[in-house]
């Protein structure tokens, strides 16, 4: 379970966060939602423990991480909002480099092995000896999503990974990738984006956040069994209580 | 006319200017293919003399790999250590630069002797500004985000340079080496003339003294096909092979 108390970040005379406090329980997914530029991908970050706020505490089952960053950082992996991918690496090495850099013991068959078994969940095991630029925006994506998967970390950080893509397809092929992982893996996902759709297509509960000075409008369960078809009524009730509760900011 | 025609023809004439130079000013001034082929058969084998090749391309070698790595250290050194940049900047680079390579030649003898310690010294000092100035501006461009990618799954910093940082410079080292190498193969000669009893370098000068300047065209002939050679087997194989993985295709 994560619990995140009381954070505050300022970025010089700029607040982005004011006393941010929220909680994720286990192998649950979260979507964190809000308009552009309210601080979202700020939250995310101090999650993965690359910025530091100015106050406040993320408590991983009872234990402050922020505090004990090297066993923390072996429990979260992340899905980029572009895919940093090494472009002098095949797909398979890019997947097989998280586990080269977090478990550098670890024999190279099971890495190779782990990295062959995340390329299939996302449906790229054919690409694995092609190199990044030979791929589409989308499969660059699933790759990232890959590698976060290899590392079969207890929590995923994903930010907004759907927004570098131009294609519906390729968006609608991701949030497929995203929705069966978590139905065959169970981890605990905190998702940001600005995408009603995206929220309410994979969350099990969303928190939405304010613009600047943000704070925390209120939070919503999708109670909906997945895959979730966006026009019935019950999702599209939930994306209007969105909506209202943003007051006109998002259309 | 296609392209391996047009080179032919490019040879073809050159190999016929000589000749012509070759027979006006005489064998003793210039000496004409066949002359300086013949010298280089005589060299080339010739054992005690072929040991003379390896010496200098060995010198090469090390005198390249020697700057290549004197570069990286100075450079992330500079990057990272407040202080030592500003030496760097102010003093290090521009006196390194700045040094003439016979005064540096003639410092290498009082120094280290004649010999390899002399000539790889020689290649270092004049040969690493252009690592320096390449790892320096190459840093300043390479992808941040790939470093915090990289970052984000460990803390061991000698890993993300190995691992990320080093690989994304080697687009840069290549071009770097490619054009030191030739630069080093001069200085070596230079370096073997002034400082060494060995090496072609060395061969050239007691080839002039013995006014054999046909064994002078033959020596300087092989520096060349040595040059020409690695060039294409080792940079342009290299580069087909591996450099177009860097393409980000963007």
């Amino acid at each position: 379970m994560i619990e995140v108390s009381g954070l505050t970040k300022s970025f010089g005379a700029l607040r982005v966060l004011s006393d941010i406090s929220f909680r994720v329980d286990r192998d649950e997914f979260v979507t964190i939602f809000g308009p552009s530029g309210c601080g979202k991908t700020t939250i995310l970050r101090i999650l993965a423990a690359l910025e530091t706020p100015d106050a406040g505490r993320v408590l991983v089952d009872g234990v402050d991480g922020l505090a004990r960053l090297d066993d923390y950082k072996k429990k979260i992996s992340i899905v980029w909002q572009d895919p940093r991918l090494l472009p002098w690496r095949t797909t398979l090495g890019n997947v097989a480099f998280s586990l080269e850099m977090r478990n550098p013991d670890l024999p190279r068959p099971d890495v190779l092995g782990r990295a062959c078994q995340a390329l299939e969940l996302v449906g790229l095991r054919p690409f694995a000896s092609t190199l990044p630029r030979q791929l589409s925006g989308g499969m660059r994506q699933r790759v990232n999503l890959a590698r976060a998967l290899a590392l079969d970390a207890e929590i995923m950080l994903m930010d907004e990974p759907l927004a570098s893509l131009n294609e519906i397809t390729d968006k609608r092929q991701l949030i497929g990738a995203i929705a069966s992982m978590w139905e065959l893996k169970r981890k605990t996902v905190i998702y940001v984006t600005h995408s009603v759709s995206e929220a309410v297509s994979l969350s099990d509960r969303i928190v939405v956040f304010s613009d600047k000075p943000t704070r925390i409008l209120g939070e919503l369960r999708v109670p909906v069994a997945r895959p979730r078809d966006l026009t019935s009524k019950e999702v599209v009730d939930i994306c209007n209580q969105i909506r209202q509760l943003l007051g006109g900011l998002i259309a | 006319m296609g392209r391996s025609a047009s080179l032919l023809a490019c040879y073809a004439i050159t190999v016929l200017v000589w000749y012509g130079f070759g027979r006006v000013m005489g064998p003793d001034i210039f000496p004409d293919p066949l002359i300086t082929l013949t010298a280089v058969v005589k060299i080339v084998t010739n054992p005690h003399l072929v040991k003379h090749l390896g010496i200098t391309g060995g010198r090469v070698v090390l005198g390249v790999l020697a700057s290549m790595a004197g570069a990286v250290v100075i450079v992330i050194l500079a990057r990272h250590v407040a202080a030592f940049r500003v030496y760097y900047l102010r003093v290090f680079y521009p006196v390194v630069r700045a040094i003439p390579t016979v005064a540096i030649a003639l410092l290498a003898i009082v120094w280290f002797g004649l010999g390899t310690g002399s000539v790889v010294f020689v290649i270092v000092v004049t040969v690493m500004p252009i690592y320096l100035v390449n790892l320096w501006e190459g840093l300043k461009v390479i992808d941040a985000t790939l470093v915090e990618m990289a970052a984000a799954l460990t803390s061991d910093r000698a890993r993300i340079f190995r691992k990320v940082i080093l690989p994304m410079l080697f687009p840069i080292l290549f071009s770097s080496t490619k054009l030191s190498f030739s630069v080093a193969f001069k200085l070596a000669l230079v370096g073997e003339l002034l400082a060494s009893t060995s090496g072609m370098g060395f061969m050239i000068y007691i080839a002039q003294q013995d006014l054999k300047t046909d064994m002078v065209f033959a020596w300087t002939f092989l520096m060349l096909a040595f040059v020409v050679l690695f060039e294409y087997f080792v940079f342009d194989v290299t580069e087909r092979k591996y450099l177009s993985r860097w393409e980000t295709g963007a």
